[in-house]
């Protein structure tokens, strides 16, 4: 019993570890730009892909096959190229809609997830089809007499110190200060020659990196990788930035705990649980905002008179 | 025009009109014979295109070799996409029936998709051949112009149910499945047949489409003392539980019915995909089959093979047959004689019974991944 | 409804008959597009109509002048307008030659048209973001087929019911709009449909996923809906019944929309968009306002959920999903909030878009995205942007 305890609380804090690296990007981008960037998850699941497609060039031309180099150098390759193409989305749509009723953007990037999926399935080879994905780290330790998987401490080590890292550039360098000063107020930001459209494209950047290793995470963690994988990733990384309150870094650390809690518990404890999970985690989505109007630690929503 | 034949190629010829206009000439070799199409509605785009891409390339192989061979009719085949969507689907068969030169069609992946068709071809007496939905609601209504040549839920489920109480001995069955209604009703029936013959059900656990984390599930399982697991989904999920059942250490059986038997899902599980077991339905052994893998390897399509790729070369390949036989004009006529034919092909030799039902016969044999590969298990 | 680049140049005088023969104009012209489209297969002719919608478009985008003269005389020759519009619609099964595909994306195009009205109260009049007019849509559905298939319930009857189970609904859904706004609404609803979803997916009594099979045709003083018209000699397919009944659906809607437009609710709610707190200080019940906007969108969609439950006869929770109100959100948008006409164009437009780019095979779902996309770019208000408010402009 205690075996299976431990094996919930392990998948409880992986899966909340990787929906936090997706959600982190979805409030890194609100509160900058005050744009919901639906697409977010979409362009995390590219990452995995450009991992899949590195690795495969790279041991076709230079390294032996099943080389960790190969697999090492193509996460990087793939963090960097999904980051700028969350800069290049940008650059193409989100920036259009700056300025435009937040709905707009919402639909908006809705139509452009659509885009991303249907791009990875018609150019990357055979992309309807699912796609193996291998697992980042094999081997495992145990604890007592129960084996933990490194795989899962590498994601919950890696996330706790991708959040460490934010937390350190937002608040301790002049870059932070800057996103934060353009969060604040743009045009303020502008008149002490700061450069709005440089930061919001660095932001764009960054959110779309940390998501990417969500993405590989995920990938790596589901052992395979489909072109729509995205759409659940996103939706869940969407709430449960919403649910923390959209702006706050602490809060989509909780958001995602939470909903990864709820869907463990309830697929531990009801007997028909699995088959109620999403209806449980968006009970519990509707439930925090109707509670918390916006979320539990975003700041609440002044009335100025 | 050939722009549904030659999918990927249509597609360019639509950017520009011109290079539509030049796919033509493939068509005016065989002017002399009469023109009919053929109807193809499956999932081609969206989470579920892999198996409507792989069935609509069977139905394509089966028109090119006809229309090579000396069939009296020159045939076009026109595809459409339903993306797994009812009401997409009704559209699709709208534009179908409205179509005169369209004389017949297969189609759908989906239950929810076929059941919402079927009112339409049944008001417009097209016949229709059911190529994947596996819902026995499909021939409980015993529509005139429908027939199915997959196995039902039951066909399948019920000599594996038995040969797992039987020859596998298992006693404890835990049950991971997915809510659509190809993973409920699979769920359904195993439960149904294995507690017949006095099985017992650990667990059920049906989760939403898109789940990619079953360890919570799998954890319960571990926990639960159940000595098999049986997988009612398709090949992404099986391979991604399987993977996932073997990582913690949950090292008891896999078994499932033939929707994942696929080299697929060997290449998604990896080494954990060793000592999965599948039924098969037997009739399916034959050359012909390997002759349709063969040819469908030489006609160098986008998309490999999908497990539906056979079920819609053997639909069309019905349709082909019965519109020799009777002609296009009466397709009362043309729905009469599915119903009556008996067709050699690749799934074995092909009959309905009184619902529209295939025949095929129930037997099954048991496919077991060895090596990294699916090889036949003495029963 | 089709709109087409007028004939009569933008400079042409003022005065009763202009105004009509531009009005005529439009309206027919609107109509020929729009039939030509739907009755053409080749992949030509729809490349070349897509081509001349999009000339059209970018010639409003460009000359304002021309779309504020339209209007100018829509605004003059109104009862002309709405007599000609009126018999445009009634006599156009009979050009259809027949095609009860045509029909049937009419009538799926109708009843979206209903479905986007009903989100504009929210989305375009108060500015409420809502992702679950698809769920109210499902109830609407889901009710009106459990009530004729279990109780044998007439479809006049289930319609009605429909709609009080959906506003029920409505207004539990708009509870949380009390406090939440903006993107946290915009999740509370997304929320919800998916919620609604699940449930209708998981339940057994609803058919599980493979959902309601056999909901009956409406039958009108003994004739069924699922037979054809036979009217001055010539026959119609049975689609047709369900041509006119959402067509009757349409103008409901639109009837409403000018009532309620034109009322204090409307009034309030435009307040609402404007500015929550000032509308609250001018002694606005701010959260009923909310709630009431809910509950008519949910009215509204539950009607058009009855009549696709009994047009299909089959219903199953893929009809219904967080998509499909994603898509009626896009209709709105593209159409031009608080606009009924850019509404009704918007859900015509997304209808047949898909339908017609099918001859891009699997890379229709792509296209069509891509389509949206760069409607929203290029033209952020809509195809016709919502008006000022007119007072003393009517005679």
């Amino acid at each position: 019993m205690d075996a299976q305890l431990a094996q919930y609380l392990m998948n409880w804090l992986v899966l909340g570890s990787i929906y936090t690296l997706v959600a982190l990007g979805f409030s890194l981008l609100f509160g900058v730009l005050d744009v919901i960037h639906f697409s977010h998850g979409d362009v995390s699941i590219v990452a995995p892909f450009v991992v899949l497609a590195t690795v495969q060039a790279l041991i076709s031309t230079v390294l032996p096959a099943d080389s960790i180099a190969a697999l090492v150098l193509a996460c990087a390759v793939a963090i960097v190229a999904v980051g700028l193409v969350g800069v290049l989305l940008d650059w193409l749509v989100i920036r259009r809609f700056r300025n435009a009723p937040a709905m707009m953007a919402l639909v908006a990037t809705v139509a452009l997830g659509t885009v991303v999926r249907e791009l990875i399935r018609t150019f990357y080879p055979q992309g309807s089809n699912p796609k193996p994905f291998p697992r980042l780290i094999e081997s495992s330790v145990t604890f007592g007499d129960l084996p933990v998987p490194l795989f899962s401490l590498f994601v919950i080590g890696v996330s706790v110190l991708m959040v460490a890292v934010l937390f350190m550039v937002m608040g301790h360098t002049r870059l932070g200060v800057r996103i934060r000063a353009v969060a604040e107020d743009r045009n303020i930001a502008r008149l002490m020659a700061i450069r709005p459209d440089r930061i919001f494209a660095v932001t764009f950047f960054i959110a779309s990196a940390v998501g990417a290793i969500g993405g590989i995470f995920f990938a790596s963690y589901a052992g395979v990788v489909r072109f729509d994988f995205g759409v659940q990733l996103g939706l869940i990384g969407f709430s449960a930035a919403v649910i923390g309150g959209l702006g706050s870094m602490q809060g989509a650390i909780l958001g995602s705990l939470l909903i990864a809690g709820i869907d463990t518990l309830v697929q531990a404890t009801m007997a028909d649980g699995a088959s109620y999970r999403l209806v449980f985690s968006f009970l519990l989505v509707i439930l925090v905002l109707v509670l918390k109007p916006s979320g539990i630690l975003g700041k609440p929503i002044m009335v100025k008179v | 025009m050939t722009r549904n034949n030659l999918t990927r190629r249509g597609v360019i010829g639509a950017f520009g009109v011109a290079a539509a206009v030049a796919l033509a000439p493939s068509q005016i070799l065989a002017q002399d014979k009469p023109k009919i199409k053929l109807g193809f509605i499956g999932p081609v785009s969206g989470g579920n295109a892999m198996q409507g891409l792989g069935a609509q390339n069977g139905f394509l192989l089966a028109i090119e070799q006809a229309n090579a061979g000396d069939y009296p009719y020159q045939i076009e085949g026109v595809a459409l996409d339903d993306a797994s969507d009812p009401q997409t689907g009704v559209g699709a068969a709208l534009k179908l029936v409205n179509d005169p030169e369209v004389v017949a069609a297969i189609g759908h992946w989906n239950s929810p998709v076929a059941l919402a068709t079927m009112p339409v071809f049944n008001r417009f007496q097209m016949p229709l051949i059911v190529w994947g939905a596996i819902s026995p609601k499909i021939t409980e209504q015993n529509l005139p112009e429908v027939t199915r040549v997959t196995p039902t839920l039951l066909t399948e489920n019920k000599p594996l149910a038995e040969w797992a109480a039987d020859v596998l001995g298992a006693k404890n069955v835990a049950i991971v499945s997915d809510t659509s209604d190809y993973g409920a009703g699979n769920a359904g029936a195993f439960e149904t047949f294995f507690t017949e013959k006095g099985g017992a059900i650990a667990s059920t656990d049906l989760l939403p489409v898109g789940t990619t984390d079953f360890r919570a599930a799998l954890t319960k399982i571990k926990g639960s003392g159940a000595d098999a697991i049986y997988f009612g989904g398709v090949i992404t999920e099986a391979g991604i539980l399987r993977k996932q059942q073997m990582e913690i250490g949950l090292d008891i059986p896999m078994i499932g019915i033939s929707g994942f038997y696929d080299p697929e899902f060997i290449a998604l599980a990896g080494d954990a995909a060793e000592g999965t077991m599948v039924s098969y339905p037997a009739a399916q052994s034959n050359p012909r089959l390997d002759q349709m893998h063969a040819d469908y390897t030489a006609r160098g399509f986008a998309e490999p093979e999908s497990p539906y790729t056979k079920y819609a070369y053997d639909a069309t390949g019905i349709l082909l047959a019965v519109i020799k036989d009777v002609g296009i004009d009466d397709k009362v006529a043309l729905a009469a004689a599915i119903r009556a034919i008996s067709y050699d092909g690749v799934l074995g030799t092909t009959t309905f019974d009184e619902t529209g039902q295939t025949q095929v016969p129930v037997e099954i044999e048991i496919k077991v991944v060895k090596d990294g590969q699916w090889v036949t298990k003495g029963m | 409804m089709m709109h087409q680049p007028p004939v009569i140049p933008a400079s042409s005088g003022r005065g009763p008959v202009a105004d009509l023969s531009i009005v005529a104009a439009v309206e027919l012209g609107g109509a020929v597009v729009l039939g030509v489209f739907l009755l053409a297969d080749d992949p030509r002719i729809i490349v070349a109509l897509l081509g001349l919608m999009g000339a059209g478009f970018a010639l409003l985008q460009f000359r304002p002048a021309i779309e504020e003269r339209i209007v100018a005389a829509f605004r003059a020759a109104r009862r002309a307008a709405m007599i000609l519009g009126a018999a445009v619609v009634l006599v156009y099964p009979f050009l259809m030659q027949g095609s009860s595909y045509a029909l049937h994306l009419l009538i799926i195009a109708q009843l979206y048209s209903v479905l986007a009205l009903a989100l504009n109260f929210q989305l375009g009049s108060a500015n409420i973001p809502n992702f679950a007019t698809g769920a109210s849509y499902g109830i609407g559905a889901y009710t009106s087929a459990l009530l004729a298939i279990n109780f044998g319930v007439s479809f006049w009857l289930t319609l009605p019911a429909a709609a009080l189970v959906a506003t029920f609904f409505g207004f539990a859904l708009g509870f949380p709009s009390m406090r939440t706004r903006e993107t946290y609404l915009a999740l509370v609803t997304i929320a919800f449909a998916i919620v609604i979803h699940q449930l209708l997916n998981n339940f057994s009594w609803t058919g599980g996923p493979n959902g309601l099979v056999g909901v009956p045709a409406p039958v009108l003083f003994g004739h069924s809906f699922a037979d054809p018209i036979e009217l001055f000699g010539r026959r119609l397919p049975s689609q047709a019944n369900f041509y006119y009944l959402s067509a009757a659906l349409v103008a409901l809607a639109i009837i409403s929309a000018r009532r309620l437009h034109d009322s204090r609710i409307g009034l309030a709610w435009n307040a609402l968009r404007g500015d929550e707190l000032a509308a609250r200080c001018q002694g606005i019940n701010v959260v009923w306002y909310k709630i009431l906007a809910f509950a008519v969108d949910a009215f509204l969609a539950a009607f058009a959920g009855s009549v696709y439950a009994s047009y299909v006869s089959y219903i199953s929770p893929d009809n219904f999903t967080f998509l499909v109100s994603v898509t009626i959100m896009t209709m709105v948008i593209v159409g031009g909030m608080d606009n009924t006409l850019g509404v009704i164009l918007g859900a015509f437009l997304l209808t047949m878009l898909p339908e017609k780019l099918r001859i891009f095979a699997d890379y229709r779902l792509l296209f069509v995205s891509v389509i949206v996309i760069l409607f929203l770019i290029l033209r952020p208000q809509g195809l016709f942007p919502q008006r000022p408010r007119s007072y003393g402009g009517r005679e």
